[in-house]
């Protein structure tokens, strides 16, 4: 090599010592946290204590649960094989309590209200608007 | 030599390190597509393709852009360099497939030109995380294609060594551009902290070398040697301005030494029992003529074995490159030097290396 072309060598990995780590630091500073939806899906909470009634089928467990004053009811769905509809919403009666989708525990908490002593879940599948299935209690 | 178009001579060593690359080139996707389907069996095949020829072509240009300095640093990486050019292609074909497969699955399918997709389907330019990195490596691998057409001897000649060398050095912009494609693409999605310390470990690994390589070539451009007083009754011939620049025994046979003065490089060789002295730069791509040896006679480029005559600087017929010679005189086992060149092609006697008794 002649020595300007030495010199241009050495003056671009200079430039590129600073500005290919900078690039690298600002790339990874920028990578998006991936975004969770919390609307519909609460973090699964703990068991109530009391036990009012349990269905068991080879898809799912369902137990319904209360607080030791009654004052809370909870519904308990275990998904032991996936649903058939990829996300489907669960209501007690009118009202909607969250969203059930693949295996796992989901629980939903909520205070009974006059019609609840005998409270009736309905699964509605949200993609193609029809009930899957309606389970009472 | 001439500047007719003549095909690529492949000879024993080029074909074996070939062979060696193809195999090598083989191998990793191999791997790779074994092991992707070990640890994810819903990879499609052109998911696969892409991922691997990706890699596998940013594996090579590390490879590479590190031989240029490992042959500073270290002449035993020299047959290396004889045969980056084919590196260059390989890893341009690769890079092709990798693009290529690329606009065809995210572009190829709709009903707007692939390549108006490939500028228009993502417009946010204004984002790093969101940024439109594809068009980031379209723009690397229209610089390789263009590298990969000139590579030959034909556009070496047609474009002048100058312009060539210029052209190609456009790989550091194409390298930058490469690595920007990685971090705003795949980096924003495989958020696995393994891929960007492989990443920051190739890129610190090459500007290490680079600088390291660079500034030890500033330091020899720098060294200082002694001159002869102009009234010393050693030189008779006062008009000369000899600088002393090493003992006869630092020059191993049939190899040379290489001396900065004046902002040029001379090569000091020892041919048999003669010096002689030329300037270090081969007429093909600038290459060091002083890091090769004398083969049959010849002073013979380490890139990529351009001969010159130790004599006259010239090229053995038929061949016409030449470059400048110097007179070198030898003093009481030391090495003096006229920096003063000759022109191209010009026959100086040398010197022997037993000539302090003549001085004497």
């Amino acid at each position: 090599m002649i020595k300007p072309l030495r010199k241009r060598h050495l003056q671009l990995w200079l430039g590129l010592a600073v500005v290919l780590p900078a690039s690298i630091l600002a790339g990874w500073l920028a990578v998006p946290t991936p975004a969770t939806d919390t609307l519909l899906q609460p973090a699964t909470s703990a068991p109530l204590p009391l036990i009012l009634a349990s269905r068991d089928s080879p898809a799912q467990t369902i137990t319904l649960r209360a607080s030791t004053d009654t004052a809370t009811l909870q519904l308990e769905w275990v998904t032991k094989s996936e649903l058939a509809a990829p996300s489907a919403l669960i209501y007690a009666g009118e009202r909607l309590l969250g969203r059930i989708g693949p295996q796992g525990v989901y629980r939903f908490s909520f205070t009974p209200g006059c019609k609840d002593i005998h409270p009736s879940f309905t699964i509605y599948d949200i993609i193609h608007h029809k009930n899957i299935e309606k389970i009472n209690f | 030599m001439g500047i007719s178009y003549q095909a690529v001579g492949w000879n024993r060593q080029k074909r074996r390190y070939d062979t060696i690359l193809l195999g090598f080139c083989i191998a990793y996707i191999g791997t790779f597509v074994g092991l992707s389907l070990v640890f994810n069996r819903e990879m499609t095949f052109e998911t696969l393709l892409i991922r691997s020829t990706s890699t596998l072509a940013l594996l090579l240009l590390h490879v590479i852009l590190s031989i240029g300095p490992l042959c500073r640093l270290d002449n035993r990486f020299l047959p290396l360099l004889y045969n980056r050019r084919h590196l260059g292609v390989t890893m341009f074909t690769i890079a092709a497939i990798h693009g290529g497969f690329s606009i065809f699955q995210f572009h190829g399918l709709g009903n707007v030109n692939p390549l108006l997709s490939l500028f228009l389907s993502n417009t946010r330019y204004d984002s790093l995380s969101a940024f439109p990195f594809q068009a980031l490596g379209f723009f690397a691998l229209l610089i390789f294609l263009l590298m990969a057409v000139t590579s030959h001897d034909f556009w070496l000649h047609m474009l002048s060594p100058r312009t060539w060398k210029t052209l190609h050095m456009a790989v550091y912009a194409a390298y930058l551009l490469v690595i920007l494609h990685v971090v705003l693409g795949v980096i924003q999605y495989e958020t696995n902290p393994v891929f960007i310390l492989i990443l920051f470990g190739g890129t610190s690994i090459l500007i290490t070398l680079h600088l390291l390589a660079g500034y030890r070539e500033v330091r020899k451009d720098n060294l200082h040697f002694p001159e002869a007083p102009n009234a010393s009754p050693q030189f008779p011939e006062a008009q000369k301005r000899l600088v002393q620049v090493c003992a006869v025994s630092d020059i191993a046979p049939d190899r040379a030494k290489v001396f900065c003065i004046d902002k040029e490089r001379i090569a000091v060789f020892r041919s048999g029992d003669i010096l002689h002295a030329i300037h270090n730069v081969c007429k093909h791509q600038n290459g060091p003529l002083g890091e090769g040896k004398v083969i049959d006679g010849c002073i013979t480029c380490p890139w990529h074995g351009y001969q010159y005559l130790p004599k006259n600087g010239q090229s053995p017929p038929p061949f016409t490159e030449k470059v400048s010679t110097y007179d070198v005189e030898v003093i009481d086992g030391m090495v003096w030097l006229d920096p003063k060149p000759y022109p191209e092609g010009t026959e100086r006697p040398g010197a022997p290396v037993n000539q302090q008794q003549n001085k004497a």
